[in-house]
């Protein structure tokens, strides 16, 4: 009974508390809803204001601080900037004028040595690396940013301008960047050797025997293996060698400086602000002199609390939604304080005249520009390979007749030296600085869209490194001296990069070159297994004297010492064409040593949807040639 | 920055002195004499006029003539662009020189400089709020 009673009162109490929380809940989200708090760009002016006084012409002049005002009057209506983000977009993709691939880094192989970057790609190889029979196989990779970072650089979903301003349903930096960090990938053995087909036989006819033959597994492509990629560590990001153009920005800010007469000449009745009204345009000066120069100086600033600047900002600076929307007076009284401005005045009207339409249109063009130059200077910087990168790659391997295994990798690397290829280029001819705008300020070939300069920069050297272990998903118990674990592998690759896209017509085709040196070694501690049935040949493989109760065939384990020299076409460019010549001391399942060429191809689509990752495109074909 | 003297230009030499004052008038942001082009405009990474490590001058800022409206760019403006500055060579009248950075995303607020001994701030731009871009007007007399 005491218990109950006990029980009870701690209820009651409960039940007492979450009411308090929640009544205190409700009255703060009520107090929120009345006082709202001063939008992140212009508290950010205002802040800087305390002790920089050169920062009263931002908070002044509507086109030094669009951010500001667009947070304050128009962000609540986001289908506009969503509308305008389209029209940018759709200008931008007939202007084909966007460059986003990155050029730097190695050439894009796959060797013996796994590289930390995984990029949007396709890439298709013949042979295999320590395996001693060769399949068709062909690889697609992206990382996880992919999709979201080209809805954002194509402007189909706004891109978080900043950390601290807000567009509805924008996509931050920050999940960009973590996505970036994850990529995964997926291989189809394409070769016809990895079906089977299987039949009977009709009675000889002479030395000739006539047999009905059917496919004998399915005829898609088999798995051949699935991988992930995690990057833990990754060194600072670095400014992109290749920037997109800011063409569109500057454009949208020439507008508003111009369109709002906030930079000479001063307008008149024959020429009027092309913005707003002459009338509201004197209205708009009023606001500057009297309700912002004359209010929000420095001294005042450090003064007051933050509450008082707050009272401030939406008594004074916020009566500029009146005087362009409402046709409110500038003139902030001196010595009666203005009424706060609240509710639906802080905000441009839904249904605002042709004028108010043009005014509107002018700080949507600068946000929906900014957003889409920032969004690919974030793919970019993303996508740059000069920083040093620390990665995890777990592959899930599927190889034909061979038990599946798990290969565990620690994948570093770093480009060094010093930048080449670091020549730039305008699309619109070199020595055309500064020519781009238009009488109207808009670029006549991309029009708000961003542009692109044509510059490369890589680094000379690019070093890489891996360790890992091989894993049976099984452990083989058929097998003797067989264990779950198969292999230690280690490898480290070091290319150096030439700059022969200058040289000549063919050279630019081409792209630049690269020259990698490879090592690779594994050391087979469970020995290569392949798994047989009777009747049924291996693809490549004759063995004879197999007993007919035989499943599981396994070779002599050893050390495996792999060298490759590598030269890679196309370097910078979406299509790359490494060609290897290596030699090893023993494959997988063959004892003595082997030359064996490679060839490979590889397309990155980065340059199509504004992916980030080019670094190292994964492509080395390898064409054995025992 | 090297300033130096226009017969022995380069590194080692003394910072220039500043040519770009306020524009009396007040119309305009800053004046400077034609007979002191060019001038030397470089991008900082703070009050103290450090370089800039966290942004660049994007190759898009611009010098547009405020004697036409709308401004009209003028070509070849500016000269010697490189990351973190740039030249002014510009005849007598008006213009506005409209900056764009590429930032990365650390970035808080570029201070854009004359080059000169002294510390003459021509414009800030605010990369942390989403203002890739300032501009400044400047009149050449």
């Amino acid at each position: 009974m005491m218990r109950l009673d006990l029980f009870s009162g701690r209820k009651l109490r409960l039940a007492f508390s979450f009411l308090l929380a929640l009544v205190f809940v409700l009255s703060n989200r009520a107090e929120a809803a009345g006082t709202p708090n001063i939008p992140p760009a212009c508290n950010f002016i205002l802040k800087q204001l305390k002790t920089d006084p050169t920062f009263i012409k931002d908070l002044q002049n509507l086109s030094k601080s669009p951010t500001c005002f667009w947070e304050l009057a128009l962000q609540s209506q986001r289908q506009l900037l969503q509308n305008k983000l389209r029209a940018l977009a759709a200008t931008q993709k007939s202007a084909s004028t966007i460059q986003t691939g990155a050029p730097t880094g190695s050439n894009g192989t796959t060797s013996a040595v796994s590289k930390p970057i995984t990029p949007l790609s396709l890439a298709t190889e013949y042979g295999g690396i320590t395996t001693s029979t060769s399949n068709q196989t062909m690889t697609l990779q992206t990382t996880l940013d992919g999709i979201p970072s080209a809805l954002a650089t194509h402007g189909i979903k706004p891109y978080c301008v900043s950390a601290m301003v807000t567009i509805p349903g924008c996509i931050y930096w920050k999940d960009l960047e973590w996505l970036n960090r994850l990529g995964v990938g997926v291989t189809a053995n394409t070769t016809s050797s990895s079906q089977n087909i299987k039949g009977s036989a009709a009675p000889p006819q002479g030395t000739a025997q006539q047999a009905s033959l059917t496919s004998g597994g399915t005829s898609a492509p088999s798995l051949s293996s699935v991988f992930a990629k995690g990057i833990i560590w990754r060194g600072p990001y670095k400014l992109p060698e290749k920037e997109p153009s800011g063409e569109g920005v500057a454009a949208a800010q020439v507008t508003l400086a111009s369109g709002l007469s906030d930079v000479p000449p001063l307008p008149d009745s024959n020429h009027p602000p092309t913005l707003m009204s002459l009338e509201v345009w004197q209205n708009y000066q009023k606001w500057k002199q009297t309700c912002v120069a004359a209010i929000f100086t420095s001294e005042r600033l450090k003064a007051v609390s933050e509450n008082e600047i707050k009272d401030l900002f939406f008594r004074y600076y916020a009566r500029i939604v009146g005087v362009l929307f409402r046709g409110e007076s500038g003139e902030c009284s001196s010595t009666t304080p203005p009424p706060v401005v609240t509710g639906e005045n802080l905000s441009a009207p839904f249904l605002p005249n042709d004028e108010q339409k043009k005014l509107i249109s002018a700080f949507e063009g600068y946000i929906a520009s900014a957003s889409l130059f920032l969004a690919q200077v974030g793919q970019q910087i993303l996508s740059a390979a000069a920083a040093p990168v620390l990665s995890v790659e777990y592959d899930y391997n599927t190889p034909v007749n061979q038990p599946t295994t798990s290969t565990v990798k620690l994948v570093g690397s770093k480009a060094f030296g010093p930048n080449i290829c670091t020549r730039s280029k305008s699309k619109n001819g070199a020595g055309k600085q500064g020519n781009n705008l238009s009488e109207t300020g808009k670029d006549p070939q991309s029009g708000n869209g961003a542009a692109s300069q044509d510059t490369v920069a890589i680094n000379r050297y690019t070093g890489t490194i891996n360790v890992g272990g091989n894993f049976y998903n099984s452990a083989p118990s058929n097998v003797p001296s067989a264990g779950a674990f198969r292999d230690l592998q280690a490898g480290a690759e070091m290319d150096v990069a030439f700059c022969t896209s200058a040289v000549n017509v063919i050279g630019s085709f081409l792209g630049n070159t690269t020259v990698g040196l490879t090592y690779y070694y594994q050391d087979q501690v469970s020995p290569s297994i392949l798994k047989v049935t009777p009747g049924v040949p291996l693809p490549g493989i004759s063995i004879t004297g197999l007993a007919s109760s035989t499943s599981s065939v396994f070779a002599t384990k050893g050390p495996i010492n792999f060298a490759q020299l590598k030269f890679g076409l196309g370097t910078g460019k979406n299509v790359k064409f490494p060609i290897a010549v290596s030699w090893s001391n023993r494959t997988d399942l063959i004892t003595h040593s082997l030359w064996s060429a490679q060839f490979g191809v590889s397309y990155d689509f980065s340059s199509l949807l504004n992916s980030s990752g080019t670094t190292n495109p994964s492509g080395g074909g390898k064409g054995a040639s025992q | 920055m090297s300033g130096g003297s226009p017969a022995n230009p380069g590194a080692g030499a003394a910072p220039a002195p500043c040519k770009i004052a306020a524009d009396p008038s007040g119309q305009y942001d800053f004046q400077v004499r034609a007979a002191d082009m060019p001038v030397k405009v470089k991008l900082c990474e703070n009050h103290q006029g450090d370089p800039a490590t966290t942004s660049k001058f994007n190759q898009k800022t611009k010098v547009l003539s405020l004697a036409t409206s709308p401004p009209t760019v003028i070509p070849g403006q500016p000269t010697a662009i490189t990351d973190t500055t740039f030249s002014l060579s510009l005849p007598v009248g008006a213009y506005l020189i409209e900056i764009v950075l590429t930032p990365l995303p650390n970035s808080v607020i570029a201070y854009v400089n004359e080059d000169c001994s002294g510390s003459n701030q021509l414009v800030h731009i605010l990369t942390n709020v989403g203002q890739p871009s300032n501009y400044f007007t400047l009149r050449v007399v």
